[in-house]
């Protein structure tokens, strides 16, 4: 009965192996899928391709696990429990002073910083604005979880209620090569991902980096924001980065 | 040792469908890697693969039922769902044709079945399957690896080589077969083509 043709005039049993390897055409992988539905020899025969394709993952080369993704994982559990997310392991200590240093700078920052806006007229610097958001109280914040270049990196992503305006607060980032930059990503939760732009860290001190969020967007439509380590000028692809990655902050406020 | 370190994968999976989020930390502890390194060779690019990872766990959470012990052994068919997760990645950003081929890479170290396929029931079956696919006449390969990690259909692989269409089924129905025969001791029938000529 397997060697029945298709609609396609193909003998079933040579469209398995492609059908297990999902090589097919819609077209054919409906006409397999109706003939398979009344032939349990072929879908004996399938269930062989399928164990063999499955077994090809295992030709996979090895690679070390990145830092940081149980920990990422606990954190969307609680999440998704509705919990407030947990902290990172060893940045605890870290948050707590990386709130401390921004407390106490906050009400200078933002008295400054209102005078130049309304002196300029024009947009906050990322730090003024991170000051802002800490002084609402009522703020939203992203822990970001350390990638594989420093394991000490810490900091955190705040945000206000509406989730339109979003600054990255980042310390511990590691030193630069002259020919080397860290870029911003943003990656959407329909699947985009551009750059956010190039950035140096702060001479000193924390590094504040606003996140660019474009004019109909806020923080439900995005699944994480990400900094990488790139070569001077940037990734040369507009949606991905080629160097490894500095931190992400994946974004669970919907989850 | 953590207490779950000593279950079955079928225990924590168990346990898991009792809601236990430790047993889901625990087969992540166990597992993050290989689903890591098969989700970063079909994407090839870190951030991507890692929420492809953490996607694959978090849907082992909430469907972690459907498996099926009957069918096959546990990672092979948690590799199977990272790898149709990346594939959808990789279609959304519109990459489905590599910038540049890379088929089995069979001259790197170590590999994932030499870390995770050697100590279970299957894995000397796992080894044969291996050598198998280092058998396997490239062009053989090369299809199957570009339906398999890049989830070209024939007809795209065949516009993406360059070559006719029947030469990529050909070639695709070959190789499987090879490597099935392999796998469960299956006798080549008589008369099958040797070369894919018949295009």
């Amino acid at each position: 009965m397997v060697m029945m043709s298709t609609p396609t005039e193909e003998p079933l049993e040579d469209l398995l192996p492609a059908y297990a390897l999902g090589a097919l055409d819609p077209a054919e992988r409906a006409a397999v899928e109706a003939r398979l539905a009344a032939d349990p020899e072929a879908r004996r025969l399938l269930a062989e391709y399928e164990t063999v394709a499955a077994g090809l993952a295992f030709a996979v080369p090895a690679r070390p696990v990145p830092a940081g993704l149980q920990d990422d994982l606990r954190r969307r559990l609680a999440a998704r429990r509705g919990e407030t997310a947990p902290r990172p392991a060893s940045p605890r200590r870290a948050t707590t002073l990386l709130r401390l240093i921004s407390a106490a700078a906050a009400l200078l920052i933002v008295a400054v910083g209102l005078i130049v806006a309304l002196r300029t007229g024009g947009a906050l610097p990322p730090a003024q604005v991170y000051a802002t958001l800490e002084a609402e109280g009522d703020s939203l914040r992203f822990p970001l979880v350390a990638g594989e270049v420093s394991a000490t990196v810490y900091g955190e992503l705040i945000a206000d209620r509406s989730g339109r305006r979003a600054v990255i607060a980042v310390s511990a980032l590691p030193p630069l090569t002259a020919d080397q930059i860290f870029q911003l990503w943003v990656r959407r939760r329909d699947g985009e991902v551009r750059s956010g732009g190039l950035f140096q860290p702060a001479p000193e001190g924390m590094t504040y980096v606003s996140v660019p969020l474009r004019e109909d967007e806020s923080l439900d439509v995005l699944l994480s924001v990400g900094v990488s380590l790139e070569p001077a000028g940037g990734s040369p692809y507009a949606d991905r980065p080629t160097g490894p990655r500095v931190f992400a902050v994946p974004i669970d406020r919907d989850t | 040792m953590d207490v779950m370190d000593n279950l079955s994968d079928l225990d924590l999976l168990r346990r898991l469908q009792t809601g236990s989020e430790a047993a889901l930390l625990a087969l992540h502890e166990r597992y993050a890697a290989a689903v890591y390194a098969v989700a970063y060779r079909v994407l090839h690019e870190q951030m991507l693969a890692e929420e492809v990872t953490q996607d694959t766990f978090l849907r082992l959470w909430e469907h972690g039922h459907t498996y099926d012990p009957e069918r096959g052994a546990f990672l092979p068919w948690l590799l199977t769902i990272t790898r149709r997760r990346a594939i959808d990645i990789l279609r959304q950003h519109q990459r489905r044709e590599p910038a540049q081929l890379e088929t089995f890479s069979l001259d790197e170290h170590p590999y994932l079945w030499e870390q995770f396929g050697q100590s279970d029931e299957q894995g000397e079956l796992r080894h044969t399957l291996f050598d198998a696919l280092a058998g396997l006449p490239e062009d053989q390969r090369e299809a199957i690896a570009l339906a398999y990690f890049y989830g070209l259909s024939h007809s795209e692989i065949a516009g993406y080589l360059g070559v006719p269409l029947g030469t990529i089924k050909t070639r695709i129905r070959l190789g499987m077969h090879k490597l099935r025969a392999a796998w469960f001791g299956a006798e080549l029938p008589s008369g099958n083509p040797v070369d894919d000529s018949d295009a």
